[in-house]
């Protein structure tokens, strides 16, 4: 099976993107005994002639960042240009894999729509739609996050790679939680305040020296 | 009330969709409304990193230097911003959604909850309505406007603020949509 694996995160080779999409690749390697490169959307330098390079591939893995409730402008980009195409005559497969900083999935589910309308629209199967929420920091060595993520997207490509098929209760587990509800809603309200201060943000500004200027508005004349 | 046209048509020889877009803003001028229309692919735009010096390095400020910053000026003195764009390949223009990407300036790092979901916290007091218009392709059905409404409302919601208005205009610029 030729796989075409992209990472669309405008973060490039050190994004948490790429983390994930390398530990589907693995997954699929575990059964198959063969890899795929990643290619870094970003660092491309003609995105048409890499939507072109699809052609020659059964599998596309596309993985990408939620940026402003969708896909980032470059992505769409590459969507467009392999919209242009339209001349895949084999059938192929298409995955998504979206994650955001957002704990909750609901923020992907739009953009999920549109990626499966999009599978649909060039003829592609789509055995599904990857959603992790709370993604931020996978891409550092030591989170809690990744220690827990990478063995299940490992397990996930196995099995696509077995069965074509995604394992819908993993699916479902990685996405959760789709929404705070109830008495963890009023617990997520409690720990984010009032909205002018957060330990991780904070700190972050301090580091940089910026904290006295957090609510800064330069775009004021 | 000031409007801000964001014009994200990647293609200057799409003369049908420069008619509709035209007569469009031509109403709103009639109406008496002050408008500006910002053609993107005029602009210098490039593609956000997701660094986050505008949350947590230099607030408020992009370290990408080119024009979109100028857009943003107009848009926190805007009353309402209009996204408009072709229908490419079932959304907005790759074009449009490069600057949208670009607009997390304007909002904190902060977290707040609204309709029971996490969303940033703005930056700013003024927070103009959304619009979105587009037009469709030929082969644009129900569930495209479906999902770009949607959408659309996320990014008015993620802002703080609603989508005023949602028009689908076909090829011949009739209404196919209009909420």
């Amino acid at each position: 099976m030729r796989i075409f694996a992209l990472n669309g995160s405008p973060r490039g080779k050190f994004s948490n993107t790429r983390v994930m999409i390398d530990e589907l690749i693995k997954g699929i390697a575990d059964r198959t005994g063969t890899t795929a490169r990643i290619h870094d959307l970003i660092l491309e330098e003609d995105v048409k002639e890499l939507a072109m390079s699809t052609e020659q591939h059964e599998l596309l893995l596309i993985g990408f960042p939620l940026y402003v409730d969708s896909m980032p402008g470059i992505v769409k980009e590459f969507f467009e240009s392999m919209g242009a195409l339209r001349r895949f005559p084999e059938s192929k497969q298409i995955v998504f894999l979206i994650h955001s900083g957002f704990s909750e999935a609901i923020h992907s589910r739009f953009v999920e729509r549109y990626c499966r309308k999009l599978a649909s629209r060039m003829g592609f199967g789509c055995p599904g739609v990857i959603i992790k929420g709370g993604s931020e920091g996978v891409r550092f060595l030591s989170s809690e996050t990744r220690e827990q993520l990478l063995p299940m997207l490992r397990e996930l490509g196995e099995h696509l790679a077995a069965t074509g098929e995604l394992r819908q209760d993993m699916l479902k587990e990685l996405a959760a939680p789709e929404r705070f509800e109830g008495e963890v809603l009023e617990m997520v309200r409690a720990s984010i305040g009032d909205g002018t201060s957060h330990p991780y943000w904070d700190q972050l500004l301090r580091n940089n020296d910026a904290f006295e200027q957090r609510f800064a508005r330069p775009l004021l004349g | 009330m000031r409007v801000l046209v964001l014009d994200g048509n990647p293609d200057a020889d799409d003369k049908s969709y420069g008619a509709i877009l035209s007569t469009f803003v031509q109403k709103l001028i009639f109406e008496g409304k002050p408008v500006e229309v910002v053609t993107l692919h005029q602009k210098n735009i490039k593609q956000c990193v997701g660094c986050w010096t505008c949350w947590v390095n230099m607030p408020g400020k992009c370290m990408l230097k080119d024009d979109v910053e100028g857009i943003l000026m107009k848009i926190v003195e805007s009353d309402l911003v209009i996204f408009a764009s072709p229908i490419i390949l079932g959304f907005m223009s790759s074009l449009l959604k490069r600057f949208t990407d670009r607009m997390i300036p304007l909002v904190l790092p902060y977290f707040q909850v609204l309709e029971g979901e996490i969303h940033h916290v703005p930056r700013y007091e003024n927070r103009p309505l959304l619009a979105a218009v587009v037009v469709a392709e030929e082969e644009t059905d129900r569930e495209d406007h479906e999902i770009i409404f949607d959408i659309y409302t996320r990014n008015a919601l993620n802002l703080s603020t609603k989508l005023s208005m949602y028009k689908v205009f076909d090829r011949n610029g009739e209404e196919l949509a209009s909420r």
